[in-house]
């Protein structure tokens, strides 16, 4: 199953009304100088008037050091990635969408390994469905195509 | 090179304890810019949040 292909076919489905069911969106984040040895968690959730995300991709900068930091991703208390960052990694590994939500965050926690302050960059993509409704019709637009 | 004497000793001792307490934790925020959309939050206090919109 190719996912853009099947964010493509869910981005082209409209309401009842001729308003499209979602909106492509994504969110860039950039640190200058991660501090030596430390550790932070990121949470990412819906901003206010959405209701869910269906994240289908995360990705880091080809700038990043390698082998400078570790990352933990944790989606439904489901561990989805644990590694450490030695190369462009897309998508990791995701072969569906995780619908984040108020109610069910994405949790990463990021860790500089080395002695010195690194800078890193990290981004995501995914579909916003503004209300619980629309999240269910993307839903049932997913499952008839057969993804997951 | 010459041995301070006991008055100079006091001297440069209180000087270093003067000094020493003023010392602060360095607490630098980090500056975390974020573009796009969503909410992104820290754990770490130190970890300052920027979104920018432009």
């Amino acid at each position: 199953m190719s996912l853009p292909v099947l964010v493509e076919y869910i981005l082209a489905q409209e309401k009842s009304g001729g308003e499209p069911l979602t909106t492509l969106s994504g969110a860039a984040v950039y640190i200058q100088n991660f501090p030596a040895s430390t550790t932070s968690n990121f949470i990412l959730k819906p901003d206010d008037g959405e209701y869910a995300f269906f994240l289908y991709r995360a990705l880091w900068d080809y700038a990043n050091i390698p082998q400078a930091f570790s990352v933990h991703i944790q989606h439904r208390g489901v561990r989805t990635f644990d590694g450490t960052i030695h190369e462009v990694v897309s998508n990791f590994g995701l072969d569906g969408f995780l619908v984040v939500t108020e109610a069910e965050q994405f949790f990463s926690q990021v860790t500089n390994r080395t002695n010195v302050a690194q800078r890193i960059s990290f981004g995501f993509n995914w579909l916003t469905a503004r209300t619980r409704e629309d999240a269910s019709l993307v839903q049932e637009a997913i499952k008839r195509y057969g993804g997951r | 090179m010459t041995t301070p004497t006991p008055e100079q000793q006091k001297m440069i001792d209180a000087a270093v304890k003067a000094s020493q307490e003023k010392l602060q934790p360095v607490n630098n925020p980090v500056i975390v810019t974020v573009t796009g959309g969503g909410k992104i939050t820290s754990s770490n206090p130190l970890f300052k949040i920027e979104h920018r919109k432009d």
